[in-house]
């Protein structure tokens, strides 16, 4: 930092705002692309995928976020239980707000919501630890 | 329906919301321990911006969900 003066609002974007935009950017691409996949073609289902997870990501985040702070210097391993965890309570949250919204049978909503929230935590794991 | 929705939804933040200050008495000094209380203050004002977002998106379920209900409807 020598010469140089210290943003805090800089540094907030940089270091939080804009990784999490990246991370709500790219869970929206995955789990939409795996949607349309899987024949959820109406632009209503396609709406309430986004929507689900708009609500669920942003706090999916912060706990990442959380954790890291809390501890600095976590092993891969213990971080990836953590996540998975998070993930399965993610994917139970979704399910159920997709089955309300939706007004779909619970089969293919619970369906949708595990291999959406699968493929999106697996692109998540490739770009944190590539 | 929307009510059990609802808290199935805030109940299941909290599970895992909640363990964090418990965590961080068994882990190392926290940053805002330390002399620079920032990283809190952000914590928080990063918590209040998720919160926004994630109500934004509620707001967009609540359409979809009218919509299908309208349709379910009218197919009826």
């Amino acid at each position: 930092m020598h010469g140089q003066t210290f943003d805090p609002l800089l540094w907030f974007l940089a270091v939080y705002i804009g990784p999490a935009a990246a991370a709500l950017g790219l869970t929206l691409l995955v789990e939409l692309s795996v949607a349309l996949a899987m024949g959820w073609r109406t632009w209503n289902d396609l709406t309430g995928v986004a929507a689900v997870s708009v609500i669920t990501n942003p706090f999916f985040v912060l706990c990442v976020y959380v954790l890291l702070l809390i501890f600095r210097d976590l092993s891969p391993l213990p971080l990836v239980l953590f996540l998975a965890a998070l993930e399965i309570v993610i994917v139970l949250v979704e399910w159920r707000l997709l089955r309300w919204a939706l007004k779909k049978d619970s089969r293919r909503t619970v369906l949708l919501s595990a291999v959406m929230n699968a493929a999106s935590f697996a692109a998540g794991l490739v770009v944190h630890f590539k | 329906m929307l009510s059990k929705g609802t808290t199935l939804s805030v109940s299941a933040m909290m599970l895992v919301l909640l363990p964090a200050p418990a965590l961080a008495n068994a882990g190392p000094p926290l940053p805002w321990r330390e002399p620079l209380p920032l990283q809190a203050s952000l914590i928080g004002l990063l918590f209040v911006l998720s919160a926004g977002v994630s109500l934004s998106g509620w707001w967009l379920l609540r359409r979809v969900e009218r919509t299908a209900r309208q349709q379910r409807e009218e197919g009826a």
